[in-house]
């Protein structure tokens, strides 16, 4: 049984008290990155990710030298001036870093693409507003048949390299949001298993000591298993093939906007082509002197 | 190997809407006295037998219904009773999983059991407890048997059984079992009806070949995908790979491997036999196991394969795929055992209409040699 990632906010104070701890931490400036980066390190963390939710566009991100190498996830609404961003690509290109654009805008489905074709590593937000799920594929396409080098999309990649299709697949790990692999802690020390959980004050656990007895809890237990909850329903998500992909990510919208049907049974064709590659391409490893 | 389908108890928590045991109006349990005796019985069967292993298979009504401790009193009986056999006895079981816990789950260990066997239903109020079955509450309940299960690593596997009312979304019907348990590990087996079919279930043979037709072309195209599902796999198996794989009622091989022990001890051919009360072999309270193995009834399912053989199934290319199917689905149609069964004809729908039209794989399986008793004596040496 591995230990979670913790998920919490840049706060001094709570980064100081961990200790060999896998973390992802989220800013709220962009100034903050060097000196989260030092202190998650100084205090002899792990650092897996900054994660930067910022309003406005990819062009107006102040990117800097100092970044090389430190693991960042940036949620932007936009591209915006591409002029500004062809400015800063051989920087960006050098970045440890994935660029996260919302559906709630259409053009990002052709900026997604934009991206991956200059070879930056990039993902789809999923939004509020209603997905486009004919777009999607159309990018879903590209990321996974292209045959042009191009750089990753999630989180098509992400599904591609983990299915298995004897087990469910959880995208939610991209957003940091999958209680298997992260847990999310605030600055009072309370433990939730989801961001949304957190937010809303949905707590099972307090105090940084007891995180290794989330195991043990029954909420935690119920959480791993809450995906059967589509088992229950009697014409729900877990009619659909390609449930094992999606767990149901999107049953809410899925009467009045069904194209996620579609979409997610040829994510999981998809899945199954990379695998059936990669089988192929795998060359035999003989010992090495 | 005899496999002995053990039905202590006729009680069930649940009241599916095609089981023919919660009918019974007094559903009865076996005393621990019986279950003591039954337990000296396969002793002396496998001393008598000593190239033998018993199979176990419990069943019900609902055997966890029994509690935990009838099951510590049958691993007792079995270490006090069979100390030089208990390794040539393999228990198996049949569960609805709605009761089941940690406790139940130790003594299994005990008996050496480390998967079981349950059935599900995706369409509301076909299973589940009371006059309208709560499948609600039936399926919150196996989903927590399952996740109990699996955190204690016991495998599973599941039955589903078509009936009339899946029929109208058989692919839907195979995406939700395929998501239950995601490899497969599911048998789709057609409703058995015996007598009048009150709830208006019962499939005829070309519904049930095309319930699987709908989702065979599916299963195919994606059988890395659920590699698992039943009766597919066993079709491939049983053509490519050469393989019987067949359920019990199509072996043809079930005339000496079979009993069925209730809960007064009665005997009989096999679980269905003792449900229709179609065959008696008397009760264990009278006679020994071997004697009941050795029930000169039993000849007539072995002299049925020759019968069929160079009769109603002579020259069926299919043969190896059912042996002329069960002998008790003959019994409901001509009051005998010696003909092929309607089932033969649903198979053969299947096979023709979809399965060699879609693989392009033909049946080209060669007649086997008859069969001979176990008990035969150059059998045995």
């Amino acid at each position: 049984m591995r230990d979670h990632i913790l998920v919490c906010q840049f706060d001094e104070d709570l980064v100081r008290k961990f200790h060999n701890q896998r973390l992802v931490i989220i800013l709220s400036d962009f100034n903050q990155v060097q000196q989260a980066h030092k202190l998650v390190n100084d205090c002899q963390n792990n650092l897996h990710c900054l994660v930067i939710d910022h309003a406005g566009s990819l062009a107006s991100v102040p990117f800097h030298e100092k970044w090389r190498g430190i693991p960042l996830a940036l949620f932007v609404s936009e591209i915006g001036a591409f002029k500004e961003v062809m400015g800063k690509l051989p920087l960006l290109r050098d970045l440890n870093i994935r660029i996260f654009l919302s559906t709630d805008n259409k053009e990002n489905c052709t900026g997604l693409h934009i991206l991956a074709s200059l070879g930056i590593d990039c993902g789809v937000s999923f939004g509020e507003k209603e997905i486009d799920w004919e777009a999607m594929n159309d990018l879903m396409t590209y990321s996974i048949y292209g045959k042009v080098n191009h750089a990753s999309i999630e989180p098509f990649q992400f599904i591609a390299r983990n299915y298995n299709p004897a087990r469910l697949t959880d995208l939610s790990s991209v957003y940091f949001d999958n209680p298997y692999t992260y847990i999310h802690i605030d600055k009072n020390e309370n433990i939730a298993l989801t961001a949304n959980d957190l937010k809303e004050g949905k707590f099972i656990l307090k105090g940084i000591e007891n995180v290794h007895k989330i195991f043990e809890d029954e909420k935690y237990q119920e959480a791993l298993n809450a995906w059967q909850k589509f088992l229950l329903k009697e014409n729900g998500c877990a009619y659909c093939q390609a449930w094992r992909i999606c767990i149901g990510k999107f049953s809410e919208s899925a009467d009045k906007n069904p194209g996620c049907r579609q979409f997610f049974t040829d994510l999981m064709e998809a899945a199954d082509h990379f695998i059936s590659v990669q089988q192929k391409n795998k060359r035999k490893e003989v010992w090495q002197p | 190997m005899a496999t002995i389908i053990f039905k202590p108890t006729e009680k069930c928590n649940s009241n599916c809407i095609y089981c023919d045991v919660v009918t019974r109006k007094k559903p009865k349990t076996m005393s621990l006295d019986l279950l003591e005796h039954i337990f000296k019985n396969i002793d002396g069967y496998l001393k008598a037998m000593p190239q033998e292993h018993v199979q176990l298979i419990w069943h019900g009504g609902e055997p966890l219904l029994l509690g935990e401790d009838y099951f510590i009193k049958a691993l007792e009986f079995q270490e006090k009773h069979c100390k030089e056999t208990k390794h040539r006895v393999n228990h198996a079981i049949q569960s609805n999983l709605t009761l089941i816990n940690e406790n139940f789950l130790n003594i299994f260990r005990k008996l050496g059991i480390n998967q079981v066997g349950t059935s599900f239903e995706p369409i509301p109020n076909l299973r589940g407890p009371g006059a309208k079955r709560d499948s609600a509450t039936y399926n919150r309940q196996f989903l927590k048997g399952i996740n109990m299960l699996e955190k204690n690593n016991f495998g599973w596997g599941f039955i589903y059984v078509v009936t009339k009312r899946s029929l109208k979304r058989p692919l839907d019907i195979f995406f939700f079992l395929s998501n239950l348990k995601l490899t497969g590990g599911f048998m789709l087996n057609p409703v058995l009806v015996y007598g009048e079919d009150k709830e208006n279930i019962g499939l005829t043979q070309e519904e049930y070949a095309d319930f699987l037709g709908a989702i065979f072309p599916y299963w195919w195209k994606h059988r890395d995908r659920y590699p698992q599902v039943n009766p597919f796999k066993m079709f491939v198996e049983n053509i490519v790979e050469k393989k019987i794989t067949t359920g019990c009622e199509d072996t043809g091989k079930c005339a000496y491997g079979h009993v069925y022990i209730g809960p007064s001890g009665e005997a009989s051919q096999c679980g269905r036999a003792g449900d229709w009360e179609i065959i008696s072999y008397g009760n264990i309270n009278e006679r020994s196991l071997l004697e009941i193995m050795q029930d000169e009834q039993r000849e007539q399912f072995l002299k049925r394969n020759d019968i069929l053989l160079n009769g109603e199934c002579k020259g069926c290319p299919y043969w190896e795929f059912c042996h002329g199917g069960c002998p008790l689905d003959s019994f409901i149609k001509h009051k005998n055992f010696m003909h092929q069964t309607n089932r033969c004809e649903g198979k053969k729908l299947f096979l023709e209409k979809y399965f060699i039209p879609i693989t392009g794989i033909n049946s080209n399986r060669c007649v086997e040699k008859p069969l001979m008793s176990p008990f035969d004596e150059h059998c045995r040496a």
